[in-house]
C-alpha cells in the first residue's frame, strides 16, 4: 500500500509538470496583458515599467520567464498574486474552505440522493415510478447547474429567507453547521446535476449485476430479494460507483467555481474566477495547480478505496 | 415403487414478449424419485435449463408464464408464497449451474459464501457456520480447506470453484439437487473427477439428482433413468440401460450417433438441420423436419407419449402400435 502510494505520486509529477506547461501558455496566449493595467491606472514611465515587469518576472522571452518560473518553484517559491502582493498559496489556504466543502457536500448530496434513486428504478425494473424518476433524471442532467442556483438562490434565499443570499461565513466564526447552511443552496444545485447520473448509471449498472451468475446463485440459496440486492448486488455496484466519484469531484470542482460566482461566496473559484480576467499569472496557474493536486490525491485514495472493496483489483 | 419427491405434471411455459409469446415448454410430465439420479438431455434450445429454473422459480414472472404443477414432496411449488420458497432454495432443492467461473460473486470470500447458507436455512452463529463451511469444503475433496475458505473465487480454479457450488449446493443435505450442465465448462479430467464426486456424494447424503446434459455420455455415467427433451417436449423416456440398448425415436438415434466410440476413426455423424427457434416449433411432430422416417402423418398430427412398455414411452408414430395396454 505505501509502495502504491509512493510511487502514485512521483507519477504524478510530470502529470502535474504538463499542467504547468500548459496553463502558463494558455495564460499568456490570452490576450492583453498584466502590465497595461498597472500602467493605465499610474502614470509610469518607461523605466518603472521595466522594473515593474522584472519585479514580476515579465520580461525576458515566455521560455525565459517559464524556467525563471520553475527555478523558483524547486526553491519552493510560487510567487506572489499581481493584486495585492501575497504569496499565491496564502491566498488560497486562506480562501479553500468553502470551495472545499461545497464540493464534498455536493459530491455527497449526488451520491446519498442518486444511489437509493438508482437503486429503486433497478429493482422495480419498468415499473412506473422507474419511468418517472428516469425521465425526472434526465431533466436534471439538462438543466445546468447554475440554472438550479440561481432558481434556488430566489426562492429559498430571496423569497422564502430560508438561506442567506450570500456571502459565507467561516468555520472558525460561526461553527460547522452555521457554515453548512452558508454552502447549502450551492451545493445541492451541483448536487442535483451530479444526482441524475449517479441515478441513471447505479440503474443501469444494478440491473447489470443482476441479470449475472451469481445473483442467481444467490437467490438459487434461498436469499431474500433484500440480501440479494444490497449485500451481493449493491457491492458489486460500489466498486463501479467509486471510479464515477473521482469524475464528479473535478466536475463539481468547476461546478464550484461557477456557484461560486452566482452566490457571491469568496472561495478559491471565485478567485480563480477574478485572477483569469485579472491576468494574475502566478496566482492562477497555482490554483490551476492546486486543484490538479487536489484530482490526483483524491484519485490515489479512491484507488485505494477500490482495491479495499474488489480484492480481484492489484494495487502494484 | 420408490418414493416420489418431485412430480411434474403437465408444466407449460411461455415467454411473453411485446409481439409474440412463444410456447417454451409444452405439456413436460415426468417424476424424480428418492435417491435416484434422472437426466435431462437434449441439445442447446430444447428448454432443459428452463424446466430446472422453473422448478426453483428462477425465472421471472413476467416475462416468464408458467402453467401446470410441480409438486415437492405433495406441495405444489408454484402454489407457495415467496418466503417458504426462499425457505425451501438452497435447503430442501438446491442447485449448481454450468459455469463455475461466474457462478460465485467475486467480491466475496468463498467461506463466507457457504457460510451464509448455514446462518439463512440453519440458524446458525458466525463461527458455527464457519466450522460446517470448512467441514463442507473438506468433504468436497478440496485441499487446504481452512485456508481455502479464506481466499476469493478468482484465487480458485474452475475445478475447484465448481467443487465449492457443490458444497453450496450439499450443506443443508437437500432431497433434490438440480444440476444444470454441472461439468460443461471444465475440463475432461475434470469433468470425470466431478462426475465422481458427485455420486459418492449422493450416496453418502441419499439426495435425488437431476442432471442436465447435452452429453449422453455422461448421461449413461451417471443416470439411472433419462428423459430426451427436444423442443419443449419430451419425446422419449426411459431407464438408462434400456435407453442405450433399445433407443427408440429418430431423434435419440441422432443424438446416439454422435458419441464418439473409441478406437473408432470413422467420423462423427451429425443431426441435420437445427433446433428450431422457440416460437417455431412445428405444429406435428417437432422433429419431423429433421428426421428422416417423417410421413405426411407426422408433419400434420402431433405424436402422443406412448408407452412401450419398462418404463420406456416414446412420442413417434413409428411406436403408436406397440404401446402396452
Amino acid at each position: 500500500m505505501l509502495k502504491f502510494t509512493v510511487k502514485r505520486v512521483l507519477s504524478a509529477i510530470p502529470v502535474l509538470l504538463v499542467i504547468l506547461i500548459l496553463v502558463f501558455s494558455l495564460m499568456r496566449m490570452i490576450p492583453g496583458n498584466p502590465m497595461y493595467s498597472l500602467q493605465a491606472d499610474s502614470n509610469m514611465t518607461e523605466e518603472e515599467l521595466i522594473m515593474m515587469q522584472e519585479k514580476y518576472g515579465l520580461n525576458g522571452s515566455i521560455f525565459e520567464q517559464f524556467f525563471r518560473y520553475l527555478k523558483n518553484i524547486v526553491k519552493g517559491d510560487w510567487g506572489t498574486s499581481f493584486f495585492n502582493g501575497k504569496p499565491v498559496f496564502e491566498n488560497i489556504f486562506s480562501r479553500m474552505e468553502p470551495t472545499i466543502l461545497i464540493t464534498v457536500f455536493a459530491t455527497l448530496i449526488s451520491l446519498l440522493l442518486g444511489v437509493p434513486i438508482g437503486i429503486y428504478a433497478a429493482t422495480h425494473h419498468n415499473s412506473k415510478l422507474d419511468y418517472i424518476l428516469s425521465s425526472t433524471s434526465m431533466i436534471f442532467t439538462i438543466v445546468p447547474s447554475f440554472c438550479f442556483g440561481v432558481g434556488l438562490l430566489y426562492l429559498f434565499a430571496f423569497k422564502l429567507k430560508w438561506f442567506p443570499l450570500s456571502s459565507y461565513e467561516y468555520i472558525e466564526k460561526g461553527g460547522f453547521w452555521n457554515s453548512i447552511w452558508h454552502i447549502f443552496l450551492p451545493s445541492l444545485a451541483i448536487g442535483l446535476s451530479g444526482m441524475a447520473g449517479y441515478a441513471r448509471h447505479t440503474r443501469s449498472q444494478m440491473l447489470d449485476v443482476l441479470n449475472s451468475d451469481y445473483i442467481r446463485t444467490a437467490r438459487a440459496k434461498g436469499l431474500s430479494d433484500r440480501k440479494v440486492y444490497y449485500r451481493h448486488a449493491l457491492r458489486n455496484v460500489m466498486s463501479f460507483l467509486i471510479t464515477m466519484v473521482s469524475g464528479t469531484i473535478t466536475v463539481n470542482l468547476g461546478g464550484a467555481t461557477v456557484l461560486e460566482k452566482v452566490f457571491n461566496i469568496q472561495g478559491v473559484g471565485l478567485l480563480s474566477y477574478s485572477s483569469l480576467f485579472g491576468k494574475d499569472y502566478p496566482q492562477e496557474q497555482a490554483i490551476l495547480i492546486f486543484f490538479a493536486v487536489i484530482f490526483v490525491f483524491t484519485n490515489i485514495l479512491l484507488d485505494i478505496v477500490y482495491k479495499l472493496l474488489d480484492p480481484r483489483v492489484q494495487l502494484d | 415403487m420408490e418414493e416420489k419427491i418431485l412430480s411434474i405434471k403437465d408444466l407449460n411455459l411461455w415467454f411473453d414478449g411485446d409481439y409474440s409469446s412463444p410456447q417454451i415448454l409444452k405439456n413436460i410430465n415426468f417424476d424424480v424419485y428418492k435417491g435416484e439420479t434422472l437426466g435431462i438431455a437434449g441439445e442447446s434450445g430444447c428448454g432443459k435449463s428452463v424446466t430446472s429454473l422453473s422448478v426453483l422459480r428462477l425465472l421471472k414472472t413476467p416475462p416468464a408464464r408458467i402453467k401446470g404443477e410441480i409438486e415437492f414432496n405433495g406441495q405444489n411449488l408454484l402454489d407457495l408464497p415467496m418466503k417458504e420458497m426462499q425457505g425451501i432454495r438452497g435447503n430442501k432443492i438446491a442447485m449448481i449451474f454450468q459455469e463455475p467461473m461466474t457462478s460465485l460473486n467475486p467480491l466475496f470470500k468463498v467461506g463466507y459464501q457457504l457460510e451464509e447458507v448455514f446462518r439463512l436455512h440453519q440458524g446458525l452463529d458466525k463461527e458455527e457456520a464457519k466450522k460446517k463451511a470448512i467441514e463442507m469444503l473438506d468433504a468436497v475433496r478440496i485441499p487446504l480447506p481452512e485456508q481455502r475458505a479464506k481466499e476469493y473465487p478468482f484465487q480458485l480454479s474452475g475445478g475447484m470453484r465448481q467443487r465449492v457450488m457443490i458444497a453450496m449446493a450439499l450443506s443443508c443435505r437437500p432431497e433434490l439437487l438440480i444440476a444444470d450442465e454441472p461439468t460443461t465448462a471444465l475440463d475432461v479430467t475434470i469433468q470425470a473427477q466431478v462426475l465422481d464426486l458427485m455420486k459418492k456424494l449422493q450416496k453418502e447424503f441419499g439426495t435425488a439428482i437431476m442432471f442436465i446434459t447435452h452429453d449422453l455420455g455422461v448421461i449413461r455415467e451417471v443416470c439411472d433413468r433419462v428423459v430426451i427433451m427436444y423442443c419443449g417436449e419430451i419425446v422419449e423416456t426411459a431407464k438408462v440401460e434400456e435407453l442405450f440398448k433399445n433407443p427408440s425415436h429418430p431423434y435419440t438415434h441422432g443424438l446416439l450417433s454422435t458419441l464418439p466410440h473409441s478406437g473408432s476413426r470413422e467420423r462423427l455423424e451429425t443431426i441435420p438441420g437445427m433446433v428450431p427457434p422457440a416460437g417455431k416449433f412445428p405444429s406435428g411432430c417437432v422433429f419431423a423436419p429433421r428426421c428422416k422416417h417423417a410421413c405426411d402423418k407426422c408433419i400434420k398430427n402431433k405424436p402422443e407419449l406412448y408407452d412401450i412398455g419398462n418404463g420406456h414411452s416414446v412420442r413417434c408414430f413409428l411406436f403408436e402400435d406397440k404401446e402396452v395396454n
